[in-house]
């Protein structure tokens, strides 16, 4: 399952941008309006349309609505297939993840540790799924602009339970969405790329409508495309419960 | 030489001498004209032919290998057509593994270098996808949740010894881990590599990369000092191929030089001149040249048996230029020129020289009827390459000859003349007591017959002790065999009745002796639902099993059981222990005598059922459910409990009661009260909920139009949608709470079968028939609907699913199965063509039985030598028979032959004409026995064990045929007197 399509999703996706001033900034100050821009909306619901898309060429699609509050909360069911309408996934703080398969009427815990394992056959994991915040495991290590573009080197901290040991990815300034990204592994070799386009402004944030994520090693693609994207709706804190994972559609 | 007869010979001119004794003489102007054609334009023949020869070198050098075993079968065949179908649906159908062999696998360097190796084959092009105990799927239950995840994470490789001692146990407790990608003790771990499919050149990719994996590995584990204690080892087909590879280039390069050496040892030995040695050794290179050049040019591949060609022609080819040179130094011995001797010898012998090259030629082209493609290959070939052998003999050996030779001197070959002599008087004396103590041996063969292992092992064509052969009993001993056999499953995959389907093959197929570690999506799924709520078994709705599928439908793993896309088609897949061709008939036998009987066509809804019909239906699933658990049992190599009926009746029987009731009252309360429940409902509604779902709780289900009420009315005010979700919740736990009791009760009749007491996997499996029996459904076979009095009845629905065996143990079986037929079929048009041959050539069937007589001898003499020395009957092994009609009635063609001319020249003097005939063509006999059997075995030098056995066979069967046809054929002649020894008879 993917638990990192969430984070790069909420990291890159639903960017918002507050604008920032027009002088030469540091890597972490960068860094941390990203940071700022995409935990901005208070939440967001959106319909998401993920296409999967082998080597070959050969694709899936799959319709999931999902719902986000703050950093830490994420509700999402499937919509279609529809063979699987209704499975649902739920995080909340703390790594706490459970899964709602409809078929056997109960909502289950999913380990911490499989954080890094791909998410239903996208190319994200749990991990990227989630994270909303990269200056709490990355530090900025360098920065060079170019073309209305920072680059932005980003390391992983000694201690951060991470798969990727380094980020690139270039950030738009002023908007401070994320246009794409390369993440490393430990060893330096290139795990997959992530590519936002069709950056438009949803109220007063800009965010990625599009995203296109690449392993690199088998050539497999996920796009994932938002549509009816809403923000700031208002969700209540308990509306991130098992009782909802169960009822929502 | 002394005591040879006096030569009929004069000096004429060759081109115009006739041989009207054998061919009249308007034939004998043809052939003389011929000859003397040939004699007067030698260097033209001579030019001619280096020509041939520099144009096949060239057609030679498009040689190809060919070490694929799957290509030796007709592409066309069904076997086939399903092997290339499965690879192409599943992304390639070769498995090969990579064996790393340590103290102790959990240990993190270990851990580690299996990490890296993993990812580091998974870069390989060539390489579908690589499994091992690093990146494999593990789903586990904890007691909140399910974990679906990577066993071990490359980056977070467990280090302390908790973490490695809790890694060991969960792999132990894992049958689809322990023993297929770690074994049990711990001291080998298995990457499985699929090999990609879709290459135009196959046999060329696959090779390459077999490299790439081969110089990877060696690039990571090369470190000095760094992995001492690693030893890394490759099995598998792909290995496998790429050894076979290196061994026909090994076998080529060593034997061909190896088999010249020995030729030219025994024709010195036999001829005692340059020439002799020279002349035929030309004859066979030239036939061999032509041959692969042909081969190159036809684009034809040289694979284990083509390989051969070249070696069996020297060793077969030179025969005629041995006959031919005899024959030429007695000429010229008796004074002849060099001219004359050649076209003498010429007229004298080209009818036996024809006529042994037809009958060998029909031996080796009879294998041409073979589906085999390499047994074919190999026969047409050879047969090709003989015929190239006669025409060289028959007009670039006079050429040659007539250039002028010396003559060795007489009495050089007279320690042959004087065996032959006392074999003449042997025969002439006693007659009876040589066919006696040939009768005997022959009896004495016989009885050995009846010892003929009919199994083969496969691993027999690796070169014993290499790195390949010992990797393959590496995995025999340690992980389950590297042999793959597969079963197709094509129907909607979704389908729990498909899956349990697939549950009972897989069942089956561990059930049989010779196969263990199968595996399917059912299998993968009853893991995940164990993980997910304790029970071992496909989920019982559609609902379900689309559930579980969709949490891994694009996991690598899943790849390799189910084709892409919408799952219509999925394999359950096994391995056979070991490469014995009994151990693979007896796994496709079994396979297919179920396949046969009980292809699922039919599924019951047993709720939709009432009266005889459901009657009929539970006692038929009755007797499933102890078939299922019998091949349970037998799968865990453990034998079935006798109580095993008893648990069935138990379960079968089994009726909800006060017990199951009480514990369904409290489940709901509990569930009504946890975060999870649908809607918050209050105490007294809870009690209500709760007696209404004990009450309508049955062996088949809920009764949902009670529960539907009873939610109802228990839940005023409730949203309709929450309260039909909820009913939902509580039906479901209502059914597990039935589901748990009714598997206890039929559990608590086996409580006292040791080895469920001891096995928790065991205990686990059997736990899980039962779950699945407890599914409210039942699969039949087209023919058990019927008989059951089920199909078309509202309770039936028709289950499309087809069921075909692929895999390479089907390829091999099929290769084996064919072949022996075909062999036996070689055997029987060989022998009848010869006669019917010789019977014609001498007119009398007679001559045509007694000259096959000793060849028939040497037949049984060569089956019992297999019995006694317990050397299988295989492809190769059932070629000799054949092979020694062909080149041994040579033999008796050329015996007999001169017998007649000796018996027209001296008349009655039967007893000289013995002599003579022993000593001329008696001593070509036994040199050219002598040359082909200790020729072929040169093959005792070949890698590939099956080719050693053929050449060690083929040499005792050629020289028990030279032999026996220098005794037992004079002495049934002498015995007999038959009367198509008398001139008057030769034509």
């Amino acid at each position: 399952m993917r638990t990192q399509a969430i984070r790069i999703v909420a990291g890159a996706v639903f960017a918002a941008l507050s604008a920032g001033p027009a002088r030469a900034q540091d890597a972490a100050w960068v860094l941390e309006r990203v940071d700022s821009t995409l935990t901005a909306p208070k939440d967001i619901v959106a319909t998401q349309r993920v296409v999967l898309i082998d080597a070959d060429g050969r694709q899936k699609e799959r319709t999931l609505r999902v719902y986000q509050q703050g950093l830490d909360r994420r509700l999402a069911k499937f919509v279609t297939p529809a063979a699987v309408r209704g499975v649902g996934f739920l995080r909340l703080a703390d790594d706490q993840m459970y899964l709602y398969l409809p078929a056997f009427r109960r909502v289950r815990r999913i380990a911490s540790s499989i954080k890094h394992e791909d998410f239903m056959g996208t190319d994200l994991s749990y991990e990227d799924l989630s994270r909303t915040h990269f200056g709490n495991d990355y530090r900025a290590v360098g920065m060079t602009s170019a073309e209305q573009v920072h680059t932005l080197t980003l390391e992983a901290r000694p201690d951060a339970d991470v798969s990727y040991g380094k980020i690139v990815m270039r950030v738009l300034p002023e908007r401070w969405v994320i246009v794409d990204m390369q993440l490393f592994a430990r060893d330096g070799r290139l795990l997959k790329t992530i590519a936002a386009s069709d950056i438009r402004q949803v109220g007063e944030y800009w965010m990625a409508h599009r995203l296109e994520v690449r392993t690199v090693r088998d050539g497999h693609r996920t796009v994932l495309e938002y549509e009816d994207l809403q923000v700031d709706t208002g969700l209540s804190d308990d509306f991130f419960s098992q009782r909802q994972l169960k009822r929502s559609s | 030489m002394a005591g040879h007869p006096a030569n009929t010979l004069t000096e004429r001119d060759p081109t115009m001498q006739g041989n009207e004794e054998t061919s009249g003489p308007r034939a004998g102007d043809a052939k003389a004209r011929f000859v003397g054609l040939m004699i007067r334009r030698r260097r033209t023949v001579v030019v001619a032919t280096l020509l041939l020869v520099a144009t096949s070198i060239v057609g030679a050098m498009r040689l190809r290998l060919n070490a694929d075993f799957v290509t030796y079968l007709s592409a066309e065949n069904p076997v086939v057509r399903a092997y290339h179908y499965v690879g192409e649906v599943f992304g390639g159908n070769e498995t090969g593994v990579v064996l790393v062999t340590v103290p102790d696998v959990y240990r993190p360097d270990v851990l580690a270098l299996i990490d890296t190796l993993t990812a580091t084959y998974e870069e390989i092009e060539g390489v579908a996808y690589a499994m091992s105990l690093t990146n494999t799927l593990e789903f586990s239950g904890t007691d909140w949740g399910i974990e679906v995840g990577r066993l071990v994470r490359g980056d977070a490789i467990p280090t302390t010894s908790p973490e490695l001692a809790a890694l060991r146990r969960r792999v132990n407790a894992n049958p689809r881990l322990a023993g297929s990608l770690v074994s049990t003790d711990g001291t080998v771990a298995a990457i499985q590599l699929r090999f990609a499919t879709g290459a135009t050149d196959h046999q060329g990719a696959t090779l390459a990369t077999v490299q790439q994996v081969v110089g990877a590995t060696e690039d990571l584990t090369s470190v000095p000092g760094r992995w001492s204690s690693v030893t890394v080892q490759f099995g598998g087909m792909p290995f496998l191929m790429h050894q076979i590879a290196l061994q026909i280039a090994e076998n080529m390069a060593l034997l061909v030089p190896l088999m010249v050496a020995f030729l030219v040892l025994v024709l010195y030995i036999g001829l005692r001149h340059w020439a002799g040695v020279v002349y035929p050794l030309v004859v066979v290179l030239v036939s061999s040249t032509l041959v692969l050049g042909v081969m190159g040019t036809l684009g034809l591949p040289v694979d284990l048996l083509s390989g051969l060609v070249p070696i069996v022609l020297i060793v077969l080819g030179s025969a005629d230029g041995i006959h031919y040179m005899k024959r030429y130094y007695e000429h010229r011995l008796q004074g002849g020129s060099s001219a004359v001797a050649a076209a003498a010898t010429y007229r004298d012998i080209w009818v036996p020289l024809v006529l042994t090259t037809l009958t060998t030629m029909i031996a080796f082209g009879s294998l041409g009827i073979s589906n085999v493609t390499i047994i074919r290959q190999f026969g047409l070939l050879t047969a090709f390459g003989l015929f190239s052998a006669l025409v060289v003999t028959l007009t670039l050996l006079p050429a040659m000859a007539a250039f002028g030779l010396g003559a060795p001197r007489a009495g050089k070959t007279g320690r042959h003349s004087n065996l032959m002599a006392s074999v003449a008087r042997l025969v002439q004396r006693a007659p009876r007591t040589v066919l006696t103590t040939g009768l005997a041996a022959t009896a004495v063969a016989g009885l050995g017959t009846a010892l003929i292992v009919k199994s083969v092992d496969w691993t027999l064509c690796l070169k014993r002790g290499s790195s390949a052969h010992r990797a393959e009993l590496l995995l025999r001993d340690k992980l389950g065999g590297s042999l793959p056999i597969q079963l197709l499953v094509q129907g909607d995959l979704l389908d729990p009745a498909t899956l349990l389907t697939m549950r009972t093959l897989e069942r089956r197929l561990n059930a049989l002796p010779s196969v263990s570690k199968s595996q399917s999506l059912a299998g993968l799924m009853a893991e995940m639902s164990g993980a997910l709520n304790g029970r071992y078994a496909v989920p019982q709705t559609r609902e379900g099993v689309a559930n579980l599928w969709f949490l891994v439908e694009d996991e690598g793993a899943i790849e390799q059981l189910v084709a892409w896309g919408e799952p219509h088609e999925g394999l359950v897949q096994a391995r056979v222990t070991d490469w014995e061709t009994h151990s693979i008939r007896d796994a496709v036998e079994g396979i297919d005598e179920w396949l046969n009987a009980r292809t699922p066509a039919v599924v019951v809804d047993l709720r939709k059922l009432s009266g005889i019909a459901a009657s009929a239906i539970l006692d038929e699933k009755a007797a499933h459910l102890v078939a299922e658990l019998q091949a349970e049992f037998a799968g865990h190599r453990v034998a079935a409990p006798t109580s095993l009926n008893v648990a069935a009746e138990t379960f079968t029987e089994w009726q909800v009661d006060s017990v199951a009731r009480s514990e369904i009252r409290y489940a709901v309360r509990q569930y009504l009260t946890s975060a999870e429940a649908e809607a918050s409902v209050t105490p007294g509604a809870a009690e209500r909920l709760a007696q209404t779902f004990a009450d309508a709780a049955s062996v088949l289900g809920v009764d949902s139009t009670r529960t539907d009420v009873g939610t109802r009315r228990s839940m005023p005010g409730v949203d309709q949608h929450d309260q039909a979700a909820l009913a939902l919740s509580l039906a479901h736990i209502t059914n597990e709470v039935v589901g748990s009791r009714r598997v206890a009760g039929a559990m608590a009749t086996l409580a006292a079968v040791q080895a469920l007491r001891q096995d928790s996997v065991l205990r686990r499996d059997v736990r899980g028939v039962f779950w699945e029996a407890h599914a409210p459904l039942m699969v039949l076979s087209d023919s058990d609907a019927e008989r059951w009095g089920v199909r078309g009845s509202d309770a039936a629905r028709a289950v499309p699913i087809s069921v075909s065996r692929s895999g390479l143990a089907s390829v091999l079986d099929r290769m084996e199965t064919e072949l022996l037929p075909t062999q036996i079929q070689s055997l029987l048009v060989t022998l009848v063509v010869v006669v019917v041959l010789l019977s014609l050539m001498f007119r009398s069937p007679l001559a045509g039985v007694l000259m096959v007589t000793p060849l028939a001898a040497a037949i049984v003499m060569n089956f019992g030598t297999m019995g006694y020395l317990s050397l299988g009957l295989d492809s190769f092994t059932a070629m000799v028979a054949t092979i020694a009609i062909g080149l041994g009635v040579d033999y008796a063609i050329h015996f007999t032959h001169r017998l007649r001319r000796e018996l027209a020249r001296v008349g009655a003097r039967t007893q000289g004409a013995l002599t003579n005939t022993l000593q001329s063509s008696g001593v070509a006999i036994l040199v050219n026995a002598l040359s082909v059997g200790v020729g072929f075995l040169v093959l005792l030098a070949a890698t590939c064990q099956h080719i050693r056995r053929f050449g060690g066979l083929t040499s005792l069967a050629m020289l028990v045929a030279g032999g026996f046809t220098l005794l037992l054929l004079p002495s049934l002649y002498v015995h007999l007197k038959p009367r198509f020894l008398e001139p008057r008879g030769i034509r």
